[in-house]
């Protein structure tokens, strides 16, 4: 398998009033052919500017990438110029965003959209054109989709609207798809199919998919590898069994821990009996309990106390120093480096440094 | 849609119907009598003139019987004129509707362009330039314009270069049609201009541009294909209002630049108390601009799919 996109050292900042803001900063990773890599991180953490930036989509100014070094399929984007990246967009790498609802043009049939890829990338007749169109929209299960091409976006649902961006993201057959957070503005159920129509459409075509998201349970189905993002860095990437089962970074693992988890949630501890307590304890004290949830044996949702880094004036140390339960000097003064776990396994975490006391692990 | 256009007319019908009434009563109150003037005139003439316009019938009476004339295309005969005012309407419309078109169709066009450019290059010379020239037409009315145009094109031109191919006034060759027609248009283009830029700001920052810079479409064909349709919709709107102004601007410059439109015997009919000339002219206006009206708001629905006339789905 050969590379299809290789970014090193990816710098974006944005210059604002209040400053350069270094929304990414220093950013490595790669992806191969037919391969998903899931970039995941809070909001706020840079993956949505980093996937932009692949397609250069992010308007310049104010957005500025001072360093860095990204080639897709060939192409060095960095120093393409916009007429260049035209060619390249929608061509080679092909871009699905979060909100469905907001990202069709609401004036204009969803056929005549799709058809607008095709048309400003390849030499076909209105008829060939027309027939992929359909072919596409029945790609993406849309029931009905010579009559659907007709109609317009307040026409279809918000499910359909994102089946129809996919279809119209891989109508020209991209090597790479990214998908910024597919599936944030939709709800649960429709959640799962635009997952699975994801994971089809890349069996079916074959392209490679970038997901972005801060929902790691949709990152566990799809994705082969996972990098994960803090503070305009990328603090952990590994294999997707590794970072679920294997983490090797304090952000990582805390991240895995706020999961809500399905099982234990919400009820009470072993070794008290519901019935006992329902009926000993008095209605006001059971108030009070459930202000302070956990004496009575249900477990609360977990969050990482504090709030990510400001990156008009990024930390020197790790981004994460200042809410991470292990912080260590070196933390707060060096950016830790990437130590390699296993394979494939890179970790930015000082806690792996040989001379780092083995007393607690990372976990 | 059929029942939305039949609902649309009977409100029409009604709005025209208020129309009349109160511009009779306003012609009542206006001091004056279209028969008295600087000649002494024999009061039993004055009797019979009375008699044959019916002006000394009941009020009610009066308006009655006009009332039902209009449905029979028949508004009345002018007291100064002694011709029927829709002969009067139907020489003199066609000018005042053609300096009403053209102006219409040089604020929208010219607005909406240096909207557009105002918006795409924002923040430059030329956003600064098109928001000055809007400034400039909104604020300086439309007889002032006229004369300047006047001055610069007819006057200086011909003293610069010895030739000029406007005339100060008249209504003969495109050139003479073109001043009238900008001066008239300039507030209005001014309007479309500035709800230009501010719509095309705002849908320029929606995801669906993002999405189609994402497709790989040229900025020019993202402005031209998914930009300006959607942005259009608020000037849509005001051209109901702006059509409204342009057509109460005729009389203003007709006067100026000596147009053989309505507006000439629209100022005059009132200044003379010709009743059935003022009248005439005002309802006829007032249809005209609810029909207009009308129109906008059935063009709306084309421009956005999203926008069904609200009987339709009945």
């Amino acid at each position: 398998m050969s590379k299809i996109l290789d970014v090193k050292d990816l710098h974006v900042s944005f210059d604002t009033y209040a400053g350069e803001v270094k929304a990414v900063r220093g950013v490595s990773f790669y992806l191969e052919q037919g391969e998903v890599l899931a970039i995941v991180g809070e909001s706020g953490c840079g993956k949505s500017v980093t996937a932009q930036t692949l397609m250069r989509l992010n308007p310049e100014p104010p957005a500025r990438i001072p360093y860095g070094e990204i080639n897709l399929c060939g192409h060095d984007i960095i120093a393409a110029t916009e007429k260049e990246m035209q060619a390249i967009r929608g061509k080679d790498a092909a871009m699905i965003f979060q909100d469905p609802m907001t990202c069709l043009n609401p004036t204009m049939p969803v056929g005549k959209q799709l058809a607008e890829a095709i048309r400003r990338h390849q030499n076909v007749s209105s008829k060939e054109t027309a027939k992929k169109v359909v072919e596409l929209l029945e790609l993406v299960k849309i029931p009905n989709p010579g009559q659907r091409a007709r109609q317009y976006p307040h026409e279809y649902s918000g499910g359909m609207r994102q089946r129809a961006m996919i279809a119209m993201a891989v109508i020209c057959n991209p090597k790479l798809l990214i998908a910024d957070e597919p599936t944030t503005a939709l709800d649960v159920t429709i959640q799962a199919q635009i997952m699975d129509l994801l994971a089809d459409v890349k069996e079916k075509t074959g392209t490679a998919i970038i997901l972005i998201t801060h929902d790691l349970g949709v990152v566990a189905g799809l994705a082969n590898r996972v990098a994960v993002m803090y503070g305009g860095r990328i603090v952990e990437t590994a294999d997707v069994d590794d970072i679920f089962y294997r983490s090797a970074h304090p952000y990582t693992t805390a991240l895995l821990n706020s999961l809500p988890n399905p099982e234990t949630d919400r009820k009470p501890k072993a070794g008290r009996d519901p019935e006992i307590d329902r009926d000993t304890e008095s209605g006001q004290d059971s108030e009070i309990d459930r202000d302070t949830g956990t004496d009575r044996g249900i477990e609360r949702l977990v969050s990482i106390p504090g709030s990510p880094p400001d990156l008009l004036a990024p930390p020197v140390g790790c981004p994460f120093a200042s809410r991470c339960n292990k912080t260590m000097q070196i933390c707060r003064e060096k950016m830790p480096p990437y130590f390699t776990v296993g394979a494939g396994h890179q970790s930015a975490c000082w806690l792996l440094h040989s001379d780092c006391p083995k007393t607690d692990s990372v976990n | 849609m059929v029942k939305y256009i039949v609902k649309r007319m009977i409100f029409a019908l009604l709005t025209i119907s208020a129309l009349v009434l109160i511009t009779f009563l306003m012609m009542q109150a206006l001091p004056g009598d279209p028969f008295i003037g600087d000649k002494a005139i024999n009061p039993v003439t004055l009797e019979a003139l009375y008699a044959k316009y019916g002006l000394d019938r009941p009020f009610w009476e009066q308006f009655y019987q006009y009332f039902t004339n209009i449905f029979k295309g028949d508004l009345g005969i002018s007291i100064k004129y002694n011709r029927p005012v829709t002969s009067i309407i139907a020489e003199s419309f066609p000018a005042s509707a053609e300096l009403g078109l053209r102006s219409l169709v040089l604020a929208v066009i010219l607005g909406i362009g240096l909207g557009v450019l105002a918006a795409v290059k924002r923040n430059t010379r030329w956003d600064t330039s098109a928001m000055l020239i809007a400034v400039f037409g909104v604020s300086v009315p439309s007889f002032i314009v006229g004369a300047m145009l006047q001055y610069l094109l007819a006057i200086k031109l011909r003293d610069w270069f010895g030739s000029t191919p406007f005339p100060v006034m008249g209504w003969k060759t495109e050139a003479a049609k073109f001043m009238p027609a900008l001066a008239l248009s300039l507030s209005s283009l001014a309007t479309v201009a500035r709800l230009m830029r501010t719509s095309m700001l705002d849908v320029l920052g929606q995801d669906y541009i993002k999405t189609a810079k994402a497709k790989g479409l040229s900025p020019a064909g993202i402005i031209r294909r998914h930009a300006i349709r959607n942005a259009i919709l608020p000037v849509i709107t005001v051209l109901g209002p702006i059509t409204a102004t342009v057509l109460t601007g005729t009389f203003v410059v007709e006067n100026i630049f000596n147009i053989p439109g309505m507006g000439k015997f629209f100022v005059r009919a009132i200044k003379e108390n010709d009743y059935t000339l003022i009248a005439g002219i005002t309802i006829f206006y007032g249809a005209f601009l609810i029909a207009a009206v009308f129109i906008v708001d059935i063009l709306y629905g084309v421009i956005d799919p999203r926008i069904k006339l609200s009987e339709s789905k009945e």
